[in-house]
């Protein structure tokens, strides 16, 4: 199920809360366990299967762990949930690479990705190798450790929490009617980023990804809006994510810091996704040395993160390509681009950090197999105008005001500056019945992390 | 206190829409939309593990929303105001018009082609005079009623296409013809078929004048909203006028097998005021008694040549019309059976780029 569905917001949400809070607290784990398992089975009944095994081995490996903190039962549970994605994720991607390279014929799996299983193993990783480095106590409650992994709020697409983010708060919390509106507030607006800004600005990159000519006008416009749409679809899942954490008393990290405001590549990826470069750091970069073992060796430790971040966005050889892009970039910042870049106003940094965006996001959106011609298009292979250019570009313009001005802080700086609560009450609500409006009247309403 | 009144506010916009979608019997058609709305879903073990029941209610809550006609609508205000000229796939074109969109891109050459190339094999096959009627769509003619930089798929080029692929199938320009007479309303405002106005000046063209039909066009009914206006469902629509081509009495119309009238008159009383021509679409239709000259015409057409039935019934004793959509039998059978003494083909010409039952030509 997603956030951005009627059934979501009108039948499942109302029912959860409703049965959360009528629950004695010493049940609402339950509940919100049971109610999670629903929701992930919303998509695809039969993978509840191994969401509940994730749960099991991945509570057994905590009690292990706890008694002995050994290395082997460390590695065991690596193995398994890497295991897991490499199954169901990774397989077929090996499998065609081998049969392409080696000639031979060996058969696919064709396993359906299970939805939102890079952020369920990820999350359980971060469980027991916290256990096991002692940073967090074993959860020796299989269905408080089960609502944590299948937590419905961000199950799907982030934020990825670390267990040691909401333990205390998966014992013991408590909802204020001041954190319950804010929450909603914050769910309000990542629904409209979501339906108002990502779905209406994404249409036009699919038109444009769809041209089998498209004009350079063009295929900007498209990269542009795919640009837009990617950054207000996934902070939208976030904040709906964040919001919905909030009904129900937890509080997840923040997961972006307006990413296009970013002055160098570093430092996008300090606001961009900001929960899954922290757990590829803390569980992955830093373990292998990070930056304390002399520049080749930190060299090679960014390469292997930022490979596997890439692939991490999808089990195909362009996300790869659009982790080691990351490599590169980062790379030579650290090497000397990052200091130039200090030295110059802000605003080229700037510019510079969107266009390398930009064609990373090309990257990410084209099919191996139509990122050169989608390139090749952006630097005018077919011309610079077409016929249709002016209709789509006076069609979005007025969106693309919006989408720039909702990319900045300005819009959390003017809320904080209006005091009374009404004011923001009212515009919660109105966007409420905005994104209800457009999920009734229009039927785009992409799903963008199947391949997560 | 303020806190849990805006919270209220907020879960009763979410939970009383399903509450009273859940009450409420369901509706089962949307005339907006023609189509038949999801019911409740059914719910058993099969249908979960199978996940047709949590798709049935994705669709079931959203047809059977309380007032979805009002939620639509704010959703075409929103995009209108969002700066789009278009929603749904029709243009909101000026003085009130509502066209389809056809862009270039979508019309799709190869096919259009090959649809062509089956017409044009069929009237080789049985050596008929054969004519094609082939009708751009409203936004290739109306190209000053588009918004601005709105494009539609070129008609002069698809008409120059047909010329090559159609030899010795006479073929007038509609276009061109259409073009030019700007002095009267061609195409309804808020649907995507010609009026009987523009039907007249495809008829005068294809005739070249000569054609026996005498008649002036009356007023049925003066509040359609047609096809084109239920994409946007834009509230600040006016409606359109249907006018009809007099008959006479004489002539007998069957469709499907089932005696019917050449004009419905209870359309007036459905949304899609449109089916009053024939009463709709069907298989088959014939038309007989319009004159005493015993010529056959057979007639292969989507729904644009509806409107045109009493104008042909005019020079031809019996005028059979088929709509290869929902006409199950063998053309080469019909064909023989009926031996008529001319075929003629109306279809619009984005059906023709996009239709796929045109492979019935080879049955």
């Amino acid at each position: 199920m997603v956030f951005s569905s009627l059934s979501f917001l009108c039948l499942f949400l109302p029912l959860t809360l409703g049965l959360y809070y009528i629950c004695p607290r010493r049940g609402r784990n339950t509940v919100l366990l049971l109610a999670s398992l629903v929701f992930y089975a919303w998509g695809e009944p039969k993978y509840v299967v191994l969401m509940l095994l994730s749960i099991v081995v991945n509570y057994v490996f905590g009690l292990l762990l706890g008694r002995s903190r050994s290395k082997l039962w460390l590695i065991l549970s690596i193995v398994f949930n890497l295991g897991m994605l490499g199954i169901f994720k990774y397989a077929d991607l090996l499998i065609r690479t081998t049969n392409a390279l080696m000639r031979c014929e060996l058969k696919l799996l064709e396993l359906a990705l299970p939805i939102g299983i890079s952020f369920y193993t990820f999350q359980a990783m971060s469980y027991t190798i916290d256990v096991y480095r002692g940073k967090v106590s074993v959860q020796r409650n299989l269905l408080d450790f089960g609502a944590y992994i299948a937590m419905f709020p961000q199950l799907i697409a982030g934020p990825i929490v670390r267990y040691s983010d909401i333990e205390e708060r998966l014992k013991d919390r408590s909802v204020t009617a001041e954190d319950f509106a804010s929450g909603l507030m914050r769910f309000s607006v990542g629904l409209a980023k979501k339906v108002f800004l990502a779905n209406q600005l994404g249409k036009l990159w699919a038109m444009a990804s769809g041209l089998s000519h498209p004009s350079a006008l063009m295929s900007w416009m498209g990269a542009g809006a795919f640009m837009f749409q990617i950054y207000f679809d996934f902070s939208g899942y976030s904040d709906m994510a964040i919001g919905l954490g909030e009904l129900f008393g937890f509080r997840f990290p923040e997961n972006f810091r307006y990413p296009y405001t970013a002055v160098s590549i570093t430092d996008f990826w300090r606001r961009w996704h900001i929960s899954l470069s922290t757990w590829f750091r803390e569980y992955l970069y830093i373990p292998l040395g990070g930056n304390k073992k002399g520049l080749p060796k930190q060299v090679l430790n960014l390469l292997i993160v930022w490979g596997l971040t890439g692939l991490w966005h999808g089990a195909e050889w362009n996300f790869l390509l659009w982790g080691l892009y990351y490599f590169v970039l980062l790379v030579l910042e650290k090497l000397f681009l990052l200091r130039r870049l200090e030295k110059i106003p802000a605003v080229f940094g700037r510019i510079y950090t969107l266009i390398a965006v930009l064609f990373g996001w090309v990257l990410f959106a084209c099919a191996p197999g139509t990122l050169v011609g989608y390139v090749s298009a952006m630097f005018g292979k077919n011309g610079a105008v077409s016929s249709l250019d002016v209709y789509y570009l006076l069609k979005y313009a007025i969106m693309s005001i919006v989408a720039v001005i909702g990319c900045t802080d300005l819009p959390r700086r003017i809320s904080e500056k209006i005091t009374p609560f009404w004011p923001k009450a009212i515009g919660s609500t109105v966007l409420i019945i905005i994104s209800m409006m457009l999920l009734i009247g229009d039927s785009y309403n992409p799903f963008l992390y199947f391949r997560f | 206190m303020k806190y849990k009144i805006y919270s209220l506010i907020c879960l009763l916009l979410f939970t009383v829409p399903s509450i009273l979608a859940f009450l409420l019997p369901d509706r089962s058609f949307s005339d907006n939309e023609n189509r038949l709305l999801a019911r409740k879903p059914v719910l058993n073990a099969e249908t979960i593990l199978e996940g047709t029941f949590q798709t049935q209610t994705e669709d079931w809550i959203s047809d059977q929303f309380p007032q979805r006609d009002f939620w639509m609508s704010g959703s075409s205000i929103l995009k209108k105001l969002s700066g789009s000229k278009d929603i749904g796939g029709a243009y909101i074109g000026k003085d009130g018009y509502y066209l389809e969109m056809h862009t270039p891109e979508e019309f799709d050459d190869v096919r259009y082609r090959r649809n062509l190339g089956y017409i044009h094999r069929i009237t080789k096959e049985f050596d008929l005079p054969a004519s094609a009627l082939l009708i751009p769509c409203a936004a290739s003619v109306l190209t000053e009623a588009l918004p601005f930089g709105a494009v539609s798929y070129d008609a002069e080029k698809a008409y120059t296409i047909a010329g090559e692929e159609l030899k010795d199938v006479i073929l007038p320009d509609l276009t061109e013809a259409l073009q030019e007479h700007t002095d009267v309303q061609r195409y309804y405002r808020t649907d995507h078929h010609w009026t009987v106005f523009g039907a007249k000046i495809g008829y005068d063209l294809w005739k070249k004048g000569t054609g026996e039909y005498r008649g002036d066009p009356y007023l049925f009914c003066s509040d359609f909203y047609g096809s084109t206006w239920s994409k946007t469902l834009d509230p600040s629509a006016k409606p359109d006028e249907i006018y009809l081509f007099p008959v006479s009495d004489h002539l007998t119309v069957t469709a499907d097998g089932k005696s019917i009238d050449l004009y419905d008159l209870s359309a007036s009383e459905r949304k899609d005021k449109y089916t009053v021509f024939l009463g709709g679409n069907h298989g088959i239709v014939t038309i007989n008694g319009g004159c005493e000259n015993g010529k056959k015409l057979l007639v292969f057409k989507d729904s644009f040549a509806n409107c045109l039935a009493p104008l042909l019934s005019a020079d031809y004793e019996t005028v059979i019309m088929i709509d290869l959509r929902y006409y199950p039998g063998s053309v080469h059978k019909l064909i023989e059976v009926v031996s008529p003494d001319e075929l003629l083909f109306i279809y619009e010409m984005s059906n023709i780029s996009t239709g796929t039952e045109f492979v019935k030509f080879l049955r």
